[in-house]
């Protein structure tokens, strides 16, 4: 931590959202109370995240690893400000980043709002795909409830990890 | 100040406000025989009031005042969001505006949970003071500024001067948050500690926030959060009796207890009336 006491409140506001603050052990006590602060508000965030994706969330954390969910929290000060509350901002960096970096990811997402009622109906295509990266319903529908079913039991990750999840393929009944 | 003739006030958004306007002459409510004749409203840009509504705050015979969480008393204000909150309070009979200094809003986001306290040093106090002047006039009824929940704290200047210099330099009173302050206190490793009698902070302190919080060890070091819905603990009523004692220019006791259930409220305000019957008892002297 590099926060001097003529720092100004933006400068400090940026930097409670640096990531190295949340993962270097403190070594005196201001710097144990600004860990706590960093720490607190990755948590509020990730709380969020987990409320609303219970169950993709893990699968998408054992396959990619943790820091999807560190990197909101490092956009957190910058991108958040277009958001009107934590919720929608947290929610909102982070599906934009999954859609980015793979829609396939952000169909499962989709698909968990469809079955928690947050959405009337799911976004996805409900016919036989061209498009080789296109969940359709019945894949959707067989990927989420194996990540229920690990869910609930709390799974290593290891189990998500080496869950096969390949599109239009995997569980599409062959006509 | 008569310590048994302060009031005692409650916090809430519209829904609460409605639901307190109705429970306050109902004589089965847990308000009922309370001195309790105060509401703090939680007010958004965007909210509107009911014709109905106005019009029974109109005649109540409670205080109103407002607690907005959309100004940046210490960064950038939002001139047309401070317009809308004007409409708003120009229709209700507020007797003053309380509100957090810090950054509660980044561009359009609600920080609410990661609202941000200033650090204690000449720039945020320069810019908090020119903020609540220009808020002052713009709103044209008194400001209170709050201390704001603490969990981290920077800067050099002492909390008492810097709140004093505020306060006199902007024309405000303060509304001094008990919780807040012991949060403060957690942040700085300190024992919870006020300022003597004579402190002229006393004289601008005009309003004292209590509220519900959570306070645990971590890593070493005392840590807590702000948990309004929470039952007032020990550590809070035990600092808020000498505060009590001290601040004889205020109006009133606050009491947020947004979340709570009703027991918990009850409780709540049963706690404080004991505390304020037992410092009126003690006639000050043991605090």
């Amino acid at each position: 931590m590099a926060i001097k006491n003529t720092d100004t409140i933006d400068l400090i506001f940026n930097e409670t959202y640096k990531s190295k603050n949340i993962f270097t052990p403190p070594a005196s006590a201001r710097d144990k109370h600004f860990t706590f602060e960093c720490i607190r508000r990755y948590l509020d965030i990730s709380r969020h995240l987990n409320r609303r994706w219970p169950h993709t969330i893990r699968y998408l954390q054992a396959v990619y690893g943790e820091n999807i969910s560190t990197d909101v929290f490092e956009k957190f000060d910058t991108t958040g400000s277009i958001y009107r509350n934590l919720n929608d901002a947290a929610c909102g960096i982070f599906f934009n980043s999954i859609v980015k970096n793979s829609p396939i990811d952000a169909e499962l997402l989709l698909y968990e709002d469809f079955r928690n009622g947050k959405a009337r109906s799911s976004t996805y295509t409900t016919t036989q795909p061209f498009e080789k990266f296109t969940l359709i319903p019945y894949d959707l529908d067989s990927i989420y409830t194996t990540l229920m079913f690990y869910g609930r039991a709390y799974a290593p990750s290891i189990l998500y990890a080496n869950f096969i999840l390949e599109p239009g393929k995997t569980y599409r009944v062959d006509t | 100040m008569d310590i048994n003739s302060i009031s005692l006030g409650v916090s809430g958004d519209i829904n609460k406000l409605k639901q307190f306007i109705h429970l306050y002459t109902n004589s089965t409510s847990i308000y009922h025989g309370t001195p309790i004749k105060h509401f703090s409203l939680g007010v958004r840009p965007w909210d509107r009031l009911e014709n109905s509504t106005i019009d029974l705050c109109a005649t109540a015979d409670f205080t109103i005042s407002v607690h907005p969480v959309d100004i940046n008393f210490s960064g950038v204000i939002d001139m047309t969001d401070l317009a809308s909150l004007k409409k708003i309070i120009d229709v209700l009979p507020i007797s003053y505006i309380e509100e957090d200094i810090g950054i509660w809003r980044n561009g359009n986001l609600f920080l609410g949970a990661h609202q941000t306290n200033p650090p204690l040093n000449k720039k945020s106090l320069h810019t908090t003071i020119t903020n609540a002047k220009m808020v002052n006039h713009f709103f044209e009824l008194p400001i209170f500024l709050e201390n704001p929940p603490v969990y981290s704290e920077f800067g050099s200047i002492p909390f008492w001067d810097f709140y004093l210099e505020l306060c006199n330099r902007s024309d405000c009173s303060m509304a001094f948050d008990i919780g807040h302050y012991l949060g403060y206190c957690k942040s700085k490793d300190l024992a919870f500690n006020i300022p003597d009698t004579k402190h002229e902070i006393w004289s601008l302190i005009k309003t004292l926030h209590i509220s519900g919080i959570k306070s645990w060890m971590w890593n070493g070091i005392p840590v807590w959060l702000d948990q309004h819905s929470d039952p007032f603990n020990n550590e809070l009523i035990d600092a808020f009796k000498p505060t009590l004692a001290k601040a004889y220019n205020a109006q009133n006791i606050l009491l947020e207890m947004e979340g709570s259930s009703i027991e918990v409220e009850r409780n709540n305000i049963d706690l404080v009336k004991k505390s304020i019957a037992e410092v009126s008892e003690n006639g000050n002297k043991k605090y």
